[in-house]
């Protein structure tokens, strides 16, 4: 490749990295295969989710930890109220338990301004708002019949009357850097999850960027400018995916291999939700689906198992051979820690609430005489 | 030729004055019949609705006109009446499906009426009813049972549970306990079937036209099984109850009421074939009288 197209790639991938929202030259529309491409990459999170766990937890198990700070998010009106004793040997006492075991939070508190970010939009940041920042860096317009911008979808409560809480954000906008003269296969997409009430944080963030065929980037300068924003501290993996991992004070932290690995696969406890017109309605964050207490338990602990790495793992993936030329780059951070401990403290949510409900129901049904016979 | 149709008119008079007479006076002989041995006799003044169980209001032994008056008011936005033709000519209700809300979004329920068939007095033989119960609205078993208690009185003493209660009583609506066979418990929700009532069509210029009050077996192969059944005789009001648990408290969500004059059910049905058998033979009588009166044919 020559050496001024060479620069023009290279700056062109670190203006899109590092400074943020490209402008909107062209209304050419490659909606379709992108929008192919977003459903895989939502599959791809949730896939990740559900990977079994095969590592124990890379850092110690932690003091009880205090509530993350929150910032915008507004915690739903009780309608179960908090109960004032946990009753022994229920899931409730059980999760408490547990929480012991979740990673604490950093001195201070959480500032998501000192961890790892795509396009300014730093990981940890409460949803109102990350998603004030992604729709300004994803703004909607209507172009060729095929809108670009953002979309959210939701999650309610089952067991409550709280509103629907923002469980993820979608965008899109063209990557017009990424179009050739005659083919503009190219899009720059992006997608949210959101941690729920009581805290509401941004937990996970997937950037994809894709090149049409005419103008693909060399991997390496990919590759350059991934080091250069996110550290030199990372674990190599084939084709060319690349995995680094930082404490709650962004500070980089060295992996095995084998915590890599286990990092590579990372999921998510969050889950998306549905768009609109209806929430997906949740009866369990943690997905703990049954009564029986040791089943329950077991669900617990196979979810704190499941936790290589407690705290913010970036994973890169450049589809290109190192030294070849690459036509997309995935970049997906994901806030481990904030996710398991914002996980525990909705599951304690729901099942309070679920308890009052509960209680109500048993209230109302000794009251009831029953229908005319 | 004008003698001859007149002769051959006369004739055909003659032959269907005949018919006529004969279907009659089998009418008459069948009705008069008495009913085969362990069919259950009629209480004096016969089966009067407002004696026996109801269920919001709809009582066994009603007559069809009480009983559509009844189910009009409950059901006014979702009432069915579906025809059933006997194969006298009669037509009649033989069924009434009533339901508050079709889609249930809030709790309903819904309640089928079988009415026994003429020849025999068009009266209902058979309720159900299901309620289900709207969250917020579903009492406890305890409060449930009292209720229960309190409209039929003590239960039977069954083997099945909290779920599951059943009541018996005469046809004059006094209750009894029934007894059968060793073993055998008194839970006849529909054990016995329900002969001699069926489904119709909603149009009356268009009912269901039945053959049979009974299965296509001579009545007196099928009376023995039918009579050695206790649960074809006596009244019945059969409960179940759809409960679940929360927080250790038992919460009824849905209610099965089963009510059944099983007597009168099997008595009429009886009483229906043997007229139906009796206009059968009267008729099979009619066509071998035509043919003896053929002439044979000139050769």
């Amino acid at each position: 490749m020559p050496i001024h197209a060479h620069k023009l790639a290279t700056l062109s991938v670190w203006a899109l990295i590092s400074l943020g929202a490209v402008p909107i030259l062209h209304a050419q529309n490659p909606f379709q295969s992108v929008l192919n491409g977003l459903n895989k990459m939502k599959q791809q999170l949730q896939q990740g989710a559900t990977q079994p766990a095969s590592q124990q937890p890379a850092q110690p198990t932690a003091a009880q930890p205090s509530p993350a700070q929150s910032a915008a998010p507004a915690v739903p009106t009780a309608g179960a109220g908090q109960s004032n004793s946990v009753p022994p040997g229920s899931l409730e006492e059980m999760l408490t338990t547990a929480q012991a075991q979740l990673p604490a939070l950093p001195a201070g508190g959480l500032d998501p301004s000192v961890l790892p970010d795509v396009l300014g939009v730093h990981i940890g940041t409460p949803t109102t708002q990350a998603v004030e920042q992604l729709n300004a860096l994803y703004p909607t317009v209507h172009s060729g019949g095929a809108p670009w911008g953002t979309g959210l979808s939701h999650i309610q409560y089952a067991p409550t009357k709280d509103p629907p809480y923002t469980s993820s954000l979608s965008g899109l906008r063209p990557n017009n850097d990424g179009c050739g003269p005659t083919d503009c296969q190219a899009s720059d997409a992006i997608f949210a999850v959101f941690s729920g009430p009581p805290d509401t944080r941004m937990v996970s963030i997937q950037r994809t960027l894709s090149y049409s065929s005419q103008r693909q980037v060399p991997s390496d300068t990919f590759r350059d400018s991934l080091v250069q924003k996110y550290g030199p501290h990372f674990a190599q993996f084939p084709l060319n995916v690349m995995v680094w991992a930082f404490d709650e004070q962004g500070k980089p932290l060295t992996l095995s291999q084998n915590d890599a690995t286990c990092a590579k696969g990372e999921g998510l406890i969050s889950q998306q939700g549905y768009g609109p017109p209806n929430p997906y309605l949740m009866t369990s964050y943690l997905g703990i689906s049954t009564p029986v207490p040791q089943l329950q338990q077991q669900t617990i602990t196979r979810v704190l198992r499941m936790k290589c790495v407690r705290g913010i793992v970036v994973t890169a993936d450049i589809s290109g051979r190192p030294g070849g030329m690459a036509q997309q780059l995935q970049v997906t951070i994901t806030e481990v820690a904030v996710d398991l401990r914002d996980a525990f403290a909705a599951e304690i949510y729901l099942q309070q609430s679920a308890n009052a409900q509960a209680k109500q129901q048993v209230q109302n049904a000794q009251q009831q005489s029953g229908p005319k016979f | 030729m004008t003698a001859l149709r007149s002769r051959r008119a006369i004739r055909m008079l003659s032959v269907a004055a005949a018919t006529y007479a004969a279907s009659a006076g089998t009418l008459l002989l069948a009705q008069q019949q008495p009913l085969p041995a362990g069919v259950p006799a009629a209480p004096p003044g016969g089966v009067i609705g407002s004696k026996l169980p109801d269920t919001n209001g709809v009582h066994l032994g009603m007559t069809q006109d009480e009983a559509i008056a009844v189910m009009r008011r409950l059901y006014p936005d979702h009432l069915t009446i579906y025809y059933d033709k006997a194969p006298t000519g009669a037509v009649w209700t033989g069924r009434l499906s009533g339901t508050t809300d079709v889609s249930c979004p809030n709790g309903c329920e819904t309640m089928e009426v079988a009415l026994s068939m003429p020849p025999s007095p068009v009266q209902v033989v058979a309720i159900q009813r299901t309620i289900n119960l709207a969250a917020g609205k579903q009492p406890t078993l305890d409060n449930t049972i009292a209720s229960l208690r309190q409209k039929y009185g003590k239960e039977l003493p069954l083997k099945e549970g909290a779920a599951v209660m059943s009541w018996a009583y005469d046809e004059q609506g006094q209750p009894i306990i029934p007894q059968g066979p060793p073993g055998w418990q008194p839970d006849c929700a529909d054990a016995g079937g329900t002969p001699g009532t069926f489904a119709g069509y909603p149009d009356p210029r268009q009912p269901l036209e039945i053959d049979a009050a009974l299965a296509p077996i001579p009545l007196a192969q099928q009376v023995p099984n039918l009579t050695k059944n206790p649960c074809n005789q006596n009244v019945y009001v059969h409960v179940q109850l759809g409960i679940s648990t929360i927080q250790n408290t038992q919460v009824v969500g849905q209610i099965f009421i089963k009510l059944g004059e099983q007597s009168m059910m099997l008595r009429d049905a009886v009483a229906d074939q043997q007229v139906f058998d009796g206009l059968a033979a009267a008729k099979r009588q009619q066509q071998q009288n035509a043919n003896t009166q053929q002439k044979a044919p000139s050769l």
